[in-house]
């Protein structure tokens, strides 16, 4: 262990000199990885996109489908807002964003309902509401309108699956433990008596209280 | 170009794309969307008026009814749409009556968003079996449920355990739908 003071830093800069010396590209995509299904959690460590998260986890294949639907508009916006991000005038910003997320919004649902009518009906009026979902429009101010268009992109990549594994973490834990079946199969027999809890809102917000608290705490112990 | 200029040419070239974007989108899953709409509604009308395969509408504008006709054309009842207020929100169900609207021949719970586990339960086929076949009440009160016990007297239904509540929102909707449709169909 490198003593306080004087050797952290030279420890420090030892380590970016190697980092930086290695493959760019592969060291890009995985702590871009790294940040957004971990360290920036949109869910667990920016606390967005709070409202699909509680109510779209209660089955695995529910977080799934909002996950994707999410990812998809975050991608498509992010793509679009760095493009024109130049030509937006600041003062209109906020009203660009949001005609261009929720152009992509209802084109989403249109898809949803067109080619999956039993997945549109089950996620019912949540996938309008990602217009609202602080994620995308949060991406959007704090990154895709500064950076260029790659980068946008995998962060909003990233940034999707992020949301997507803090769904389907909760999805998990509260279709297990409320219905006793995992992405539609019933894993647990007749013998375990289900928490119907877990399907309703204490149970989401139970499940959800809970991953905060583990894993601020193991991040903020690094 | 001075920032006004530019904000209504930004906003105006945004809204254009978008509405171009949503034009073509719109045109394109519009056919499907009402193709699903419309076969789901078939498959319900069909799910509680066994042996009928064709249906012909004859709603009024609060009250959605169907005539369901075998291949033959021969009558096999009436599929009106009931709705109300439940326990914790909005139950929509599909029931299919005889022509000679005394007798229920099928019940199909469409919408609820009732207590999963208790209310929620109106949704299984034990519950909505009782209605198959289910001679009505002469009484105002065509449905009516009993509790723990086995129902004797035309008309009645057991409620389910624990969800009182939702079982009687059923019935109420029930025969206010029914009183309705008898002033329709005569």
């Amino acid at each position: 262990m490198p003593e306080r003071g004087q050797d952290i830093n030279t420890m420090a800069e030892i380590l970016t000199h190697a980092e930086v010396s290695q493959e760019k590209s592969r060291i890009h995509i995985l702590s871009e990885l790294k940040r957004g299904v971990w360290t920036e959690n949109p869910v667990f460590r920016q606390i967005l996109g709070m409202c699909p998260t509680l109510a779209v986890s209660n089955t695995v294949i529910n977080g799934i489908a909002i996950g994707l639907a999410t990812s998809f508009v975050l991608i498509c916006s992010s793509a679009m807002v760095s493009l024109i991000r130049k030509f937006i005038p600041n003062q209109v910003r906020i009203a660009a964003f949001t005609v261009i997320i929720a152009a992509f919004v209802t084109i989403a649902d249109q898809f949803l309902a067109a080619m999956f009518p039993p997945i549109s009906k089950a996620l019912g009026p949540f996938v309008p509401l990602i217009v609202v979902n602080c994620i995308i429009l949060g991406r959007q101010e704090a990154f895709a309108s500064k950076n260029p268009f790659k980068a946008s992109v995998v962060d909003a990549v990233v940034m999707g699956i992020g949301f997507m594994a803090a769904v389907c973490t909760l999805g998990c834990i509260r279709e297990v433990l409320g219905s006793g079946s995992l992405l539609g199969v019933q894993i647990l027999g007749d013998w375990f008596s289900r928490w119907v809890v877990m399907i309703l809102p204490a149970g989401a917000f139970f499940s959800l209280g809970i991953g905060l608290g583990i894993i601020n705490y193991i991040v903020g112990r690094k | 170009m001075s920032v006004m200029k530019q904000m209504i040419a930004v906003m105006l070239v945004i809204g254009v794309f978008s509405s171009l974007l949503l034009a073509a989108s719109n045109q394109l899953t519009r056919p499907l969307i009402e193709k699903h709409k419309l076969e789901a509604l078939q498959n319900s009308i069909f799910q509680v008026l066994a042996g009928a395969k064709e249906y012909e509408e004859i709603s009024t504008e609060t009250f959605k009814v169907y005539k369901g006709f075998t291949e033959q054309k021969g009558l096999v009842g009436y599929a009106f749409i009931a709705e109300g207020s439940g326990f914790q929100g909005n139950i929509r169900m599909i029931v299919g009556i005889n022509p000679g609207l005394d007798t229920l021949l099928g019940l199909n719970v469409l919408e609820q968003v009732e207590t999963p586990g208790l209310g929620g339960n109106i949704v299984r086929e034990s519950f909505q079996n009782q209605f198959s076949g289910l001679k009505l009440a002469v009484s105002e009160n065509f449905v009516s449920y009993v509790k723990n016990v086995t129902p004797q007297n035309p008309g009645e239904i057991q409620a389910i355990t624990g969800a009182t509540i939702s079982s009687k929102a059923v019935v109420n909707i029930l025969n206010n739908s029914i009183a309705e449709l008898r002033k329709i169909v005569k």
